[in-house]
């Protein structure tokens, strides 16, 4: 691997996201005859959909279905299973953050369990032993401290975020015991993470693209109401249901941003 | 660009919507309670006749439930049935048991009043229509799964929302929370989330943005384009 391609500084990095992310915080206040516009860089958001959607399709997709023919389904899953229990270290931490120390103790345990009898991570042994896995990540530990949610942003490689979820990629980034070893293992590994993924993800990326008729707005959509629900442990208050159809038939659409 | 690597990909949100959230995202209708393997060759008037038994229990979990029922048997029922056969089953269980026009009007938003009543209309049946051969497309299988109603809950709006679970063999279980409203007596299915994901603001947010860069004919196009698709399976 060439110098042009190896990680910024950790400290550089985080400090990028972050002012990224309080930037585009303040852009997510702008209004639109009063209401809130969470969306106001959609033109640019639109452009690296575009280009993710190009990458995806030329490159991940056809690189994953070759990989699906020569990899059984389970192996995939051990190999997800791995990566999975490897990412969790930032769920544990998250957990804690947010003061859900029963939780947190389940999470580390399961992270503990998994490492040891599940040999590594390939086997998820935690869950039959009713070990609950979780989701969570700064950015709902942020909006547990109260912090707005900022623009919504479509970023090149890594996806849709709000500008409170951003500083997550560092997150992710720091807790990932990956991210200490030699590069030269780094980078094949991490590719092989990707393309599990992507090839597990095979059949619900077609679903999309039959079911949706502006993918752009169904994946912000979905994106947005799906960090709500996250936020809310899977709980969200009931009253979020009726809002929609409370709207005037006058009012544009409005998006539950939270 | 390592970072980037280790970082779940873009496409990580697609779990949920593997899980059911678009499956469902399309206004459903309660039917009636047929059994599994029995060809329901009077559906329309099946749907009918199992809406007006659902709403005169006075029960919306009872409206869930029958809708439930009869999805559970297409899917049983699926190899059998073929993709025509069931859109036939479901598509009178769509346009009789949901509140389509209600439906309509949240989602095309402030571009409903631009509709004449017989555009209305158009619109109505076609979702219904697009609605249908959805649920036709990808409920295609039967792998052991099962609803279960979780909990309801009163609105402070009067609507009445009940929580279920679909539950999967060997997968995690989906959350699919129905919100319900009461007409002339009867429950009325008029939106779903499927883990934390609501089918309307999904579409209401997708119709806008297509009116907007290809007007309103643009969108009944791209309807119609995605029947055809759901149709011959491309």
């Amino acid at each position: 691997m060439n110098n042009r391609h190896k990680p910024n500084s950790p400290v550089s990095l985080l400090a990028v996201l972050l002012a990224v992310a309080l930037l585009t915080g303040c852009a997510g206040t702008q209004t639109i005859d009063g209401e809130v516009n969470p969306d106001p860089y959609e033109e640019n958001n639109r452009s690296f959909y575009k280009f993710n959607d190009a990458l995806d399709r030329h490159i991940m997709t056809p690189v994953a279905k070759k990989y699906v023919k020569v990899t059984p389904e389970p192996v995939r899953d051990g190999i997800a299973n791995f990566f999975d229990n490897l990412e969790y270290l930032n769920v544990i931490l998250h957990s804690f953050l947010q003061g859900k120390l029963g939780q947190g103790i389940n999470d580390l345990t399961r992270f503990v369990v998994n490492s040891t009898l599940g040999l590594g991570g390939l086997m998820d042994v935690a869950t039959d032993m009713g070990l609950e896995e979780h989701d969570e990540d700064l950015g709902q530990t942020l909006a547990v401290w109260g912090v707005k949610p900022g623009a919504y942003l479509y970023i090149p490689f890594l996806g849709p975020y709000t500008a409170r979820n951003s500083p997550d990629v560092a997150s992710s980034y720091f807790t990932n015991p990956f991210t200490y070893i030699a590069t030269l293992y780094l980078l094949p590994v991490s590719v092989l993470n990707m393309v599990n993924d992507r090839a597990n993800l095979l059949e619900a990326s077609e679903f999309v693209n039959e079911a949706s008729i502006d993918p752009y707005s169904f994946t912000r959509e979905a994106y947005l109401q799906q960090r709500r629900y996250l936020i809310h442990d899977g709980n969200p208050p009931s009253e979020g249901y009726d809002d929609i159809f409370d709207l005037g038939l006058e009012e544009e659409p409005k998006l539950v941003i939270e | 660009m390592n970072m980037i690597l280790l970082r779940r990909p873009f496409y990580a949100l697609l779990p949920l919507l593997l899980s059911g959230a678009v499956q469902l995202s399309i206004p459903a209708y309660a039917g009636e309670t047929d059994v599994a393997g029995k060809t329901d060759t009077a559906g329309e008037t099946a749907g009918t006749e199992a809406t007006d038994r659902a709403g005169a229990m006075g029960d919306p979990g009872m409206t869930v439930a029958v809708f439930h029922k009869k999805l559970l048997g297409v899917m049983q029922r699926a190899g059998e049935l073929g993709y025509q056969g069931r859109y036939r089953e479901l598509e009178p269980y769509i346009s009789n048991c949901f509140d389509i026009a209600l439906i309509t009007d949240i989602i095309l938003g402030r571009y409903r009043n631009r509709l004449d009543e017989v555009q209305k209309t158009e619109f109505n049946n076609l979702f219904s229509r697009f609605s249908a051969a959805t649920y036709a497309s990808r409920f295609d299988g039967y792998g052991g799964e099962e609803f279960l109603e979780t909990s309801r809950e009163a609105t402070r709006r009067g609507r009445m929302l009940i929580r279920t679970e679909l539950r999967r063999p060997g997968d995690d279980a989906v959350s699919l929370d129905y919100l319900l409203h009461e007409k002339q007596g009867k429950w009325y299915i008029i939106s779903v989330s499927a883990d934390g994901v609501n089918d309307l603001s999904l579409k209401r947010a997708e119709y806008a943005a297509v009116i907007k860069e290809k007007g309103y004919n643009g969108l009944l196009n791209e309807i119609l384009f995605k029947i055809e698709q759901m149709e011959t399976g491309n």
